[in-house]
């Protein structure tokens, strides 16, 4: 099976991610690379939703947010949504929570786009 | 195939700091127009300020390390960037108050991410040929006004053109060379762009005067011959006639219509009427006094006898310059407004350089 496959049955809408790109599938399977970089610049721990910089986390969030929607990698998109919105509204509780749906969702995607970088 | 404007601009320019999102942008766009690339605001204010050319296109997101993208718009405003360059704000977070800011700021249009490539590809192309369009008509419209502007002084020069042609045939019917019509406008304009007597005018009310001045004899072409040529002293009838010369001037100007909508109308009428006025009340044809006779009748009356004393006429040989000065100075040709005298022996070393080369001032 494929890394689209694989993402595909992981949630993410690659159709509508490879139209994003003008249907550029190799451009799409470069930036799914790109995303991995961006996950790994921006790392996001729970305990950082119980400290002082939430702001800062903020950005992180919304960094994530956005590299998971421009590849349509929709349950992180819809998640992080979520979350910098609870974040913005002074939820970092509800924020945390959510967060630790999103971690795993986010940690085999991540691992299916690794295991396929090479290919 | 690259597009290009008739500016030769064709480049967009991407402010984001999201590679993904530049990568995808420049991947839309990269096969009609070249992309540069900037991944911060403050780095997209410079290449838009330093670029030699505008840019086509801004696309700009507003969440963004150094210097968020309505800084970089507000930026962009202060220095009358946006009217010339379109700027579209892509961003995930088209709050409303960020999408009513950059709005009121003048951007063109605000596109949410995650976006779908071929709608940003259409609006940000529409408003590009927009702009395109709206620079090509406004070119039009310069190069038109500079053909009316064009015309127009065409036109005036022709107006200009006849009226000092009607007044040199006039002086050529009165056997003068066509130089005192010319004189005395050129006197005019010197006295009221050099002395007190034309202090308050703008230039364009000296230059509306000194051509005015020329028609100031125009109702002569009503003189018959016998008195106008006549080689010696004038009878008091023959100088009644003469006199008529004031009041049928202003009756031929005023029976020129397309002269009334002219800035000079009223300087011509008034000159031609009043510039055998004197200070004292004692010219004609209305025997006006003191200030009642305009600045202009006065200068111009004074330069009419300046010049008629220094040259040679039917009636008369020309004077010598210190004869006539002593004249003017002692109210032998009339009494002159003091202040008006005042202003005119101020200048009148400059003004007697105009007669040093001309034979109908041979004993000046």
């Amino acid at each position: 099976m494929g890394i689209m496959e694989e993402l595909r049955d992981l949630g993410v809408d690659v159709q509508d991610g490879v139209e994003r790109v003008v249907g550029d599938e190799s451009l799409y399977k470069m930036m799914l690379d790109m995303f991995v970089d961006i996950v790994n610049s921006n790392p996001i721990r729970t305990e950082d939703f119980e400290g002082e910089a939430l702001e800062e986390l903020a950005g992180r969030v919304h960094t994530l947010k956005g590299a998971a929607g421009n590849l349509s990698i929709s349950p992180l998109f819809k998640r992080y949504t979520e979350i910098l919105a609870l974040l913005r509204g002074g939820r970092p509780g509800e924020a945390k929570a959510a967060f630790g749906e999103v971690e795993p969702i986010q940690k085999n995607i991540v691992d299916c786009i690794r295991r396929n970088q090479n290919d | 195939m690259k597009q290009y404007d008739e500016a030769g601009r064709n480049t967009i320019l991407i402010v984001d700091d999201d590679a993904i999102n530049r990568a995808i942008l420049r991947k839309i766009f990269s096969g009609s127009y070249s992309v540069a690339e900037a991944v911060n605001g403050r780095e997209g204010l410079e290449k838009i300020l330093n670029s030699r050319k505008h840019y086509c296109a801004v696309l700009l997101d507003v969440m963004m390390p150094e210097m968020n993208g309505i800084e970089v718009v507000r930026k962009m405003e202060e220095r009358g960037l946006l009217k010339q360059i379109p700027v579209f704000l892509i961003t995930a977070e088209a709050n409303d108050k960020v999408v009513k800011e950059a709005y009121q700021l003048g951007v063109m249009d605000v596109i949410k991410k995650p976006y779908v490539s071929f709608v940003v590809m259409r609006r940000v192309e529409s408003v590009i040929e927009l702009f395109e369009t709206r620079r090509h008509l406004n070119r039009v419209v310069e190069k038109q006004q500079v053909k009316l502007l064009e015309q127009a002084k065409q036109i005036i020069e022709l107006n200009q053109g006849m009226i000092e042609a009607l007044a040199t045939a006039i002086e050529f019917r009165n056997e003068e060379s066509g130089g005192h019509v010319q004189r005395i406008s050129e006197i005019t304009r010197m006295m009221l762009e050099n002395t007190a007597i034309g202090r308050g005018m703008s230039q364009e009310e000296i230059d509306d005067i000194a051509l005015a001045s020329i028609m100031h004899d125009v109702g002569k072409i009503t003189i018959p011959d016998s008195i106008l040529t006549k080689p010696g002293r004038l009878t008091p009838d023959e100088y009644e006639v003469m006199k008529t010369h004031t009041t049928k001037g202003v009756a031929i100007l005023e029976s020129i219509p397309q002269l009334h909508d002219s800035s000079i109308f009223d300087y011509a009428c008034d000159i031609a009427l009043h510039h055998h006025e004197r200070w004292d009340g004692r010219g004609y044809p209305e025997g006006l006094e003191g200030s009642s006779i305009s600045p202009w009748a006065q200068v111009v009356s004074l330069a009419d006898v300046y010049d008629a004393l220094s040259c040679k006429r039917v009636y008369k040989a020309s004077y010598s310059r210190d004869m006539v000065i002593e004249m003017i100075g002692t109210g032998q040709c009339g009494s002159f407004n003091p202040r008006l005298l005042d202003s005119f022996f101020s200048i009148e070393d400059q003004l007697s350089q105009m007669y040093h080369s001309i034979p109908e001032a041979q004993n000046f």
